[in-house]
């Protein structure tokens, strides 16, 4: 057999046996990753509300960045499967050994607390979010400085008062942890020190209470003087609204309200609300992550109290506001406060 | 000869022995184990595809069936734990044990990599829980009834816990094996379109292959009809081939050129052997028309011989009658003419050397003195190594006649020369005078007459010439050349010239 012959033969042989190696050797190994630190956080649903969404999402973005391991639990979940009350998740929380848990102070009660002291005994660390607690029963709290954004909300409201009138502040407690209710309630008094006399109060008792919103139409409509009306939650601020489209007087009236949800955004695109008291979700969820992660390397934080931003939104800056907070939602992202 | 190529690969033997590896069974063998190797590449390939498919599904399908098994184990787990407890009996201590190696597997299986967070959360959950059992159980054996109490009351909020959070781990896994199963899918339709791709483009490469290997295997083929047809149409303009092969086929091929060539050879040879025929034959025909003009000649001589007697007797009786009156003068003459003619009768149809030549043209010369006297000058010339160099008789004689009858007969001076000279490889015999000549066209008319002789023609103008180049031919049979050189009015020189080699 001539050198060529033998030479295509032996090639041809080659090139089969490779496709044919190719085709059955092929295997893969996963390495097993570093052993990350544990958090857990408790929160309504990402389904709820639109804060929550941008808490939800926060949360998970921070996670990924600082590379811990995150369990999400919620006492709202649209699966009523995955509903847990918060004490159930806290237990479940400290059964599973996390080593920080994060959640909010709304709908505690003493079992609550009790597990939470239980869970610090056992090493684990705990932020709060959004409605702060006993400090006992924390290492830090993420939140606005509610007596801050009262205060500037009433002064929002008073700027935009004429000589001879009036703002009507209603309150209610709700579900609102009763600190957050009274710092804001503070702030807003606070605003019109200088004009006492240019705010009244009107208890809301609970906001589904209709004697008492009715109770407050009457006392709207016999009270000309009155060319504001100032909410310290979001389902007052709602109600208020509901209210003054009743009475056909929200072009008269200006309300001024708490927190950003689809609902208040709504009602302010269609000018029903005059500004709102924002926070900025995302930041809050982000650092309430960083925070954790933080503590868990063991280092100290300067304070307990993390203040996050907040914002005045208007009608007319909306978009503005909104993109700014996008923006700064964006740059969170792009560079994570990790130390 | 054109058109013959030597094939040198058949050897001159009764039987072709092929090499395995180069013989048509070898390559077309090789071809089928390509195919066939081509069809167990690709079934391994969509067998690997759909083996490796079918692994992952049932890993899959496996992981999910082991998860809900191990699941369901806590119940029965939690039931045989408080009836051990309560009823303090082997059997339930037992099945408890038995429940409890499934849910141990259960727990590897959580904390395995294929699950998320949830299930490595749940799993810690689950360890915690069969602390509590396990205490609870060594308690009860302990006969310790309030830590008992406590530690089942443990596991029994742990297995409230369990339930609740396995929500969450549940949705994770099926989340995981829907994402898995779409992931499979989608990786087994990108490998079948990638396959197909591959197996489209390689059957096209083997389509192209096995062509260019049918062409190769046939194209001798094609060949070899081609020529068969234009061998039958009586053409051989065939041109050269290429014997690079060396399987049957290419055997085939060089065998069926050489058997053409081989036709073509004889049939040449055939052509060539019929023009040698017919050449001889034409010689043939020459020789006999040849001897029958010898044969002629001899008997117009036969006839003069006769006569010749006569002439030799009156010739002697003039001689007497001249002694007797008293004539010396006729008396040497008719001897002279007796000595010429016994001469040439006795030298009629032989050789004779340039020297006997010469010295009948010296008695040719006498007689002719006797007539012109000193008018005419006679010289001769003979090269030395001639002298035995054999001519047929009355060769130059003849030429020296026509010398004096058609040259220098009319004229007061007259000069004749015959001559034998070597030039070259060559002997030249020539009568040279300078008499009147010949005009070129009378020159052209007399060689044309020579080589009509030649050629077997009939001639009737200048005989003696004719008689003289044939006789000379006849002795040296193409060897001869005439040569005839004149001027009017000047010179004539005739003579032939002789190959001596």
């Amino acid at each position: 057999m001539d050198k060529k012959c033998f030479f295509r033969i032996a090639l041809s042989l080659g090139f089969f046996c490779s496709v044919l190696c190719l085709s059955i050797v092929s295997h893969t190994t996963t390495l097993a990753g570093e052993a990350n630190h544990r958090i857990t956080c408790i929160i309504p649903s990402r389904q709820e509300t639109v804060f929550w969404k941008e808490i939800d999402d926060s949360i998970r973005d921070a996670a990924d960045d600082c590379q811990l391991e995150l369990t999400m639990l919620y006492t709202n979940s649209s699966e009523q499967s995955m509903t847990m009350s918060l004490n159930d998740a806290i237990e479940t929380a400290i059964l599973f050994d996390t080593e920080a848990i994060i959640t909010s102070y709304t709908k505690a009660n003493a079992d609550t607390d009790e597990l939470l002291k239980r869970a610090r005994q056992a090493g684990i660390y705990v932020i709060f979010l959004d409605c702060d607690g006993p400090p006992e029963l924390r290492d830090v709290y993420v939140g606005i400085d509610n007596e801050a954004a009262g205060y500037a909300i009433g002064m929002y409201a008073k700027n935009q008062l004429e000589d001879g009138e009036k703002a009507l502040l209603c309150y209610s407690l709700g579900e609102q942890n009763i600190q957050n209710f009274s710092e804001r309630l503070n702030g807003i008094i606070r605003a019109f020190e200088s004009c006492p006399d240019s705010i009244q109060t009107f208890s809301l008792s609970d906001s589904n209470d209709l004697m008492r919103i009715l109770e407050l139409e009457t006392y709207i409509t016999h009270n000309a003087s009155i060319k504001a009306l100032i909410a310290t939650r979001e389902r007052a601020t709602i109600v208020s609204s509901q209210l003054l489209s009743r009475l056909d007087m929200s072009g008269e009236i200006s309300l001024y309200g708490f927190d950003q949800s689809d609902e208040t955004m709504s009602l302010l695109e269609n000018n029903q609300i005059t500004a709102l008291v924002c926070q900025q979700h995302y930041d809050m969820g982000y650092q309430s992550v960083i925070l954790a992660h933080q503590l868990l390397e063991g280092e100290t934080l300067l304070s307990d109290f993390c203040k996050i931003d907040f914002l005045i939104l208007s009608a007319n800056g909306i978009e503005e506001t909104q993109n700014r907070m996008e923006h700064a939602k964006q740059m969170l992202l792009e560079n994570p406060i990790i130390s | 000869m054109e058109g013959y190529h030597n094939h040198t690969i058949l050897e001159k033997s009764a039987t072709v022995k092929i090499p395995f590896f180069q013989s048509s069974r070898f390559k077309l063998l090789m071809f089928g184990t390509i195919l066939i190797a081509y069809g167990i590449l690709f079934c391994t390939l969509f067998c690997r595809i759909s083996f490796r498919l079918s692994d992952d599904i049932q890993d899959t399908v496996s992981i999910q069936s082991q998860y809900y098994t191990g699941y369901s184990s806590l119940a029965p787990l939690h039931l045989n734990l408080n009836n051990y407890l309560n009823l303090y009996t082997e059997e339930y201590l037992q099945r408890y044990e038995e429940n409890k190696a499934s849910f141990c597997s259960f727990i590897e299986l959580l904390q395995s990599d294929d699950f998320g967070v949830y299930s490595h959360d749940l799993a810690r959950i689950c360890e915690k829980y069969l602390v509590c059992a396990d205490e609870a159980i060594t308690y009860r054996m302990q006969s310790d009834t309030p830590a008992m109490l406590q530690s089942l009351e443990n596991a029994e909020r742990i297995q409230q816990i369990i339930s609740m959070f396995s929500a969450y781990s549940i949705k994770e896994i099926e989340t995981a094996v829907n994402e898995k199963f779409a992931f499979l899918n989608h990786n087994m339709i990108t490998q079948i379109q990638y396959t197909i791709l591959a197996l489209f483009i390689v059957t096209l490469i083997l389509i192209g292959v096995a062509a260019l290997f049918v062409h190769y295997f046939l194209s001798p083929l094609y060949r070899l009809t081609t020529l068969v047809k234009s061998v039958s149409t009586d053409s051989w303009q065939i041109q050269s081939p290429s014997c690079t092969r060396k399987d049957e086929m290419g055997i085939l091929i060089c065998a069926f050129y050489e058997m053409l060539n081989k036709l073509r050879r004889q049939f040449d040879e055939l052509l060539q052997k019929q023009q040698l025929e017919k050449e001889l034959q034409k010689e043939h025909e020459k020789s006999i028309r040849q001897e029958a003009l010898l044969a002629k000649s001899q008997l117009r001589v036969f006839q003069s011989q006769i006569n010749s007697h006569f002439l030799f007797n009156t010739l002697n009786v003039i001689s007497r009658l001249g002694y007797l009156e008293n004539a010396p003068r006729v008396q040497n003459a008719s001897n002279l003419l007796a000595q010429f003619l016994r001469t040439t009768l006795n030298q009629f149809n032989h050789t004779v050397t340039l020297t006997e030549e010469f010295t009948t043209i010296e008695n040719y010369l006498e007689i002719q003195k006797l007539r012109f006297g000193d008018r005419i000058q006679f010289d001769s010339d003979m090269d030395i190594d001639f002298e035995w160099f054999k001519i047929p008789s009355m060769t130059l004689q003849p030429l020296v006649e026509n010398a004096f009858q058609h040259g220098v007969a009319g004229k007061k001076n007259g000069y004749i020369k015959y001559a034998a000279e070597k030039e070259d490889d060559t002997i030249f015999l020539y009568v040279w005078d300078d008499g009147k000549g010949m005009t070129s066209q009378r020159r052209l008319e007399l060689l044309e007459c020579l080589e009509r002789d030649v050629t077997g023609e009939e001639v009737t103008d200048c005989i003696g010439l004719v008689n003289v180049y044939r006789r000379l031919n006849l002795c040296y049979p193409g060897k001869v050349t005439p040569v005839i050189e004149s001027e009017p009015d000047q010179f004539c020189k005739i003579g032939f010239r002789i190959k001596l080699l």
